[in-house]
């Protein structure tokens, strides 16, 4: 156990280490061997045989994880629960979708199969009910106004005499009939009709009149 | 008794070797009357109080006995048993902190180990051996635990460098910057006694 030498600091602290090696050397009271023997048999060890509780991963990890979970289940549930839609990001309800419960309904009771009018259903009925099921319908999407054919009129077959079932009066009447108010409450806003269309409508018709007996004319010549 | 003889022949290490094996008390009683004073005077030097001392060496030949299995014969039983010793002493100064910390009066200790930086004592007093003793014991409480054990197995016990590694568990340069910087700090604190 002797000293080496091993930096110049021991020249340095020379006094210091000096004094220190002269400091009395404490020892022990003289019973202290005879103490410990008492002691030793007597297995009166006190604190010094308690065993310290180990460090184990294991009991560090649980309880751990269930304190995490915990803090994990207090932050962010109620969070959860809060949670407000806004309405600007909610996607807008189709169209579709809200107008076609009573279509739904009926495609249901008829497990797929294109929605048809019943013929025996009053007529106004009937059309607005073709026109809804017919609009909505997943399988036709093409549109169609809602244009009675017994009460609608095409220019062209009137001018040209192409429609062999109806005769001039019918056509006139057809023509006529659409100064009456047309009664249909669907998709389209019934429109009280203006003085202007209706000069409108009348000077086609007389146009239409006069081209019919021009053509008449022309058929007596030849 | 010609046995008996035989053992105190011995060295450290051969004596907890016949300890170990045959569970030969005698064996154990030579080492504790090697190491009970060596032992007791780091202790005191390190806390500063002769019946904690005791209590702390007590304890540590308490637990070589009962630890005596945990000793590998690579090692020097000295530093075994001075890192036993050093780890309990560093206990109850932990101990004492903790306690100072909880009361709030000073306690006892905490005064014992008061020094006074710059001129605690004068010169001329201080040539008297155990006025001197005494200021220096004081000085040593005063510097730092880490440096203080390194002064103490260093310039009391006078060991060497790879000895005080090995106890205390550290790289030989930090011993060295260790003890240097404890020097440091006691010659600081002595400045009147050797500024004469």
């Amino acid at each position: 156990m002797g000293i080496n030498s091993y930096s110049d600091d021991e020249v340095k602290f020379s006094k210091l280490i000096n004094d220190l090696k002269e400091l009395p050397k404490i020892k022990t009271e003289e019973n202290f061997e005879y103490n410990l023997m008492i002691r030793i048999q007597n297995q009166n060890f006190g604190y010094l045989t308690e065993e310290k509780p180990q460090f184990g991963i294991i009991k560090f990890v649980i309880p751990s994880a269930i304190v995490s979970i915990i803090i994990l289940f207090i932050l962010f549930l109620p969070a959860a629960e809060q949670k407000v839609e806004n309405p600007l990001m909610v996607d807008p309800p189709k169209i579709s979708e809200s107008d076609s419960l009573s279509n739904s309904q009926i495609l249901s009771s008829n497990s797929g199969t294109i929605v048809k009018p019943r013929k025996k259903i009053n007529r106004e009925n009937a059309l607005t009910e073709n026109v809804v099921s017919e609009a909505n319908s997943p399988v036709n999407s093409k549109l169609k106004y809602p244009i009675n054919r017994s009460r609608s009129v095409s220019l062209d077959e009137y001018l040209s005499g192409q429609n062999p079932g109806r005769n001039n009066l019918q056509r006139g009447n057809i023509v006529r009939s659409g100064e009456e108010e047309f009664d249909f409450d669907g998709f389209l806003l019934p429109q009280p009709l203006d003085q202007k269309s209706l000069e409108k409508y009348r000077r086609m018709i007389d146009s239409i009149r006069k081209a019919e007996a021009k053509r008449d004319s022309l058929r007596r010549i030849r | 008794m010609p046995h008996n003889q035989n053992l105190t022949e011995l060295t450290d290490e051969e004596l907890i070797k016949k300890f170990q094996e045959t569970n030969e008390l005698e064996a154990y009683e030579i080492l504790v009357r090697r190491y009970k004073d060596p032992l007791m005077n780091f202790v005191y030097r390190f806390v500063g109080d002769r019946d904690v001392s005791s209590d702390i060496v007590q304890d540590t030949m308490i637990r070589f006995y009962l630890n005596k299995d945990s000793y590998r014969e690579f090692a020097k039983f000295s530093t075994w048993i001075y890192t036993i010793a050093g780890n309990l002493a560093k206990n109850e100064l932990k101990r004492r902190r903790r306690r100072s910390i909880l009361s709030l009066s000073p306690s006892e200790d905490d005064k014992q180990i008061q020094v006074e930086d710059k001129s605690f004592v004068a010169p001329d007093r201080a040539t008297d051996s155990n006025l001197k003793h005494d200021i220096i014991q004081r000085a040593l409480m005063k510097i730092k635990p880490v440096y203080r054990e390194m002064v103490i197995l260093r310039d009391i016990q006078g060991l060497s460098y790879e000895e005080i590694a090995e106890i205390t568990k550290v790289s030989l340069g930090t011993v060295k910057s260790r003890i240097n910087r404890g020097r440091t700090q006691l010659q600081k604190l002595l400045k009147n006694i050797y500024d004469e």
